[in-house]
């Protein structure tokens, strides 16, 4: 019978491959500068281990014991939230090419309807009541010049 | 004292001041009232909005909305069965059961009162024993300061969620993190990658927000394309048609709950790692002992309702307090309002009862009033800020990410802070996931400088004085200190091991 793998085998894996990744990071690093990231680092691979080891006696259990267990990385459970996640990166580049407020009137909406709201006058005023009270807010009372970011935003 | 008092309210006589503080207040209210978005997402994203104000001003709105977004919590707990913060849990229980009862706007106004009791009695406390804390503080050297900074680090158990070793990872990574940038003593870049703007460190500011906010619109996607979309409040009409608070024969048999849970809140939220959650569940059982009609909790009990939402207001002044005086956030919002704090230059210790003095009191006094403000926005208003909550999920989420984005690039003015809070975003959601809780994270960021630098400079001055075990022997403030990391660090155990004893013995009979 095939073994079901407990997700916290992964997990452990790659919080120790997260550690070899910072000891070469601070390893011979001058001064003492290294002494307390190399501390913190066996800590963490003792915890890597310790989650890595939990695994694998999870994985031993019955099938009935495992049966209310949630699994991180299913494609149901991560799609949904990293597309959206995607969108929001999107939004966060497109800043350098049309400034903030451009962007955020298209990628609001764009957000919106990922969300699937489909009342297009709804998000129409909510889209333009924000960019007023954030052009107000941040640029004239703040002083945040986000209305010059952007290639956009360099023309005005 | 008094002219200390008298110089905070003086601070708090402005225009600025006045407006941060119904800002805070009123915005903290709606925070809580939305479910799924918690005290520390509102505190975490109102932070970049504080940069042009002065410290009194940011500092007020910023308490303000920590104190009423735990109260905020109880709205929806009461009126729909979904605690707005988890502080608000247990009010869910008998809260819910007076609205089916056809008693909502009652316990609402219950639980207004007593929210704004326990906030105004935590805050006076605050007022007389922050200052001598404080004072006590100064006598306080860089190892005092490291083993404070350990002993906020043994909070990160309580603060672990399920799984603590998963929990432990997160806050030795936060503590790494917090080590990003030019080592202050050496000058050598650490973990950077070449990257000239990680010379710094990780900004705090964009990194809570993406851990919180950015996160947890994520796992709003999530729900929405699960079918959560619409509103979570059941009788809108029970909101409009009802007197707000009960009869006063009654309301006066709350009273003594009132005052019992205020005291005993304030006091769980001093203790590292107890919180407004803990406080709440703590009071409710103290209510159900000391109550005359027990039978009715979990039935109905306006003085479950009482009981609770007197002790978690309560709890909210008392974290203040070690904040405050000692640099001890015991919980993630008080670590959070910690970086607050620092950002307008403010160190927590003796300095803020010296030259920050002014600016502490107003803070405590602005604290006072807001719990006052709460109280009396909520009697008026708390059936329209109840509606909120019916407030679409996929037009919230949207909007919260756009103010994510333009606040932390309005913190240095910087592309780079919107970068790092979109990877934290990841990150945060991530670690959830994998069920890595991010609090401990936050905690380890927050502490890691404050621990590292604190006990590279006590090497150096025991390194004069004779060696480490002779300088920590002369000092009788870092043993005590030192033995409470200990029972700290072995409480949890020591408990869970009698836990486990009890449970077994009742088994077995």
């Amino acid at each position: 019978m095939k073994k079901d793998i407990h997700q916290d085998v992964y997990i452990g894996i790659a919080c120790a491959a997260l550690c070899v990744v910072i000891f070469f990071m601070n390893h011979g690093l001058p001064g003492g500068a290294g002494a307390m990231p190399l501390l913190l680092d066996a800590i963490l691979a003792v915890l890597s281990v310790v989650i890595f080891v939990g695994g694998l006696r999870k994985s031993k259990l019955p099938a009935e014991e495992r049966k209310g267990e949630k699994k991180a990385f299913t494609l149901d459970a991560v799609k949904i939230p990293f597309i959206f996640w995607l969108i929001v990166a999107g939004y966060v580049l497109l800043f350098y090419v049309t400034g903030y407020f451009v962007a955020t009137a298209v990628m609001m909406i764009v957000m919106m309807l990922f969300m699937k709201r489909k009342d297009w006058k709804t998000m129409l005023i909510i889209d333009v009541v924000y960019l007023v009270i954030m052009y107000f807010v941040f640029v004239r009372m703040l002083g945040v010049n986000i209305d010059g970011f952007g290639l956009l935003g360099r023309l005005f | 004292m008094l002219q200390n008092i008298l110089l905070g309210f003086a601070q708090l006589a402005s225009w600025d001041v006045l407006l941060a503080l119904l800002i805070g207040t009123a915005g903290g209210m709606i925070v809580g009232a939305l479910p799924g978005f918690s005290a520390a997402m509102g505190v975490s994203l109102l932070i970049p909005l504080t940069y042009g104000m002065n410290g009194t001003a940011a500092l007020v709105m910023l308490t303000a909305m920590y104190t009423s977004a735990i109260y905020g919590g109880s709205i929806t707990a009461i009126l729909c069965h979904t605690p707005g913060t988890p502080a608000s849990a247990a009010t869910a229980i008998d809260g819910f059961q007076l609205t089916k009862q056809g008693r909502g706007m009652e316990a609402m106004g219950v639980a207004t009162v007593s929210s704004a009791i326990g906030g105004t009695v935590s805050a006076i406390i605050m007022l007389f024993v922050a200052p001598a804390l404080g004072k006590f503080s100064l006598k306080f050297s860089v190892l005092e300061y490291f083993l404070l900074a350990v002993f906020g680090l043994t909070v990160i158990a309580s603060l672990a969620g399920e799984n603590i070793v998963k929990g432990l990872f997160s806050g030795v990574l936060g503590l790494l993190l917090g080590c990003v940038g030019l080592d202050a003593l050496a000058g050598v870049p650490r973990m950077t990658m070449g990257n000239i703007n990680l010379e710094d460190g990780i900004n705090f500011v964009p990194a809570l927000i993406g851990l919180f906010s950015v996160a947890q619109v994520m796992s709003l996607a999530y729900d929405v394309h699960h079918g959560k979309t619409g509103s979570v409040i059941e009788d809108e009409e029970n909101l409009k048609h009802s007197r707000v608070l009960p009869p006063w024969k009654e309301t006066k048999t709350l009273i003594p709950s009132q005052i019992r849970s205020s005291l005993v809140g304030t006091i769980v939220g001093i203790v590292p790692a107890a919180g407004a959650g803990v406080s709440s569940w703590i009071c409710y059982s103290l209510g159900k002992r000391f109550s005359k009609h027990p039978e009715k909790f979990g039935h109905g009990a306006m003085d479950g309702v009482a009981s609770c939402e007197a002790g978690n207001n309560a709890a909210t002044g008392g974290a203040l307090i070690p904040l405050i005086t000692l640099g001890l956030p015991g919980s993630s919002v008080a670590a959070i309002l910690m970086g607050g704090l620092m950002i307008h230059g403010l160190t927590p210790g003796a300095s803020m009862f010296t030259k920050n003095a002014p600016t502490t009191y107003g803070i405590m006094v602005g604290f006072l009033i807001a719990n006052i403000l709460m109280g009396l926005i909520g009697l008026f208003a708390a059936r329209y800020i109840a509606r909120v909550s019916s407030a679409p999920m996929g037009l919230l989420g949207p909007v919260i990410v756009c103010l994510c984005c333009i606040g932390t690039f309005a913190i240095r003015n910087n592309m780079f802070d919107v970068l790092v809070m979109l990877v934290f975003g990841l990150i945060g959601f991530v670690l959830k996931r994998c069920g890595f809780a991010a609090p401990p994270l936050i905690l380890g960021m927050v502490l890691s400088d404050i621990c590292e630098n604190n006990w590279r400079r006590t090497l150096i001055l025991a390194g004069a004085k004779g060696g480490l075990f002779k300088y920590f022997i002369g000092r009788p403030i870092a043993i005590v200190l030192f033995l409470l990391v200990l029972v700290s660090f072995l409480s949890p155990i020591i408990m869970n091991a009698v836990s486990k004893k009890a449970k077994s013995s009742a088994l077995e009979k």
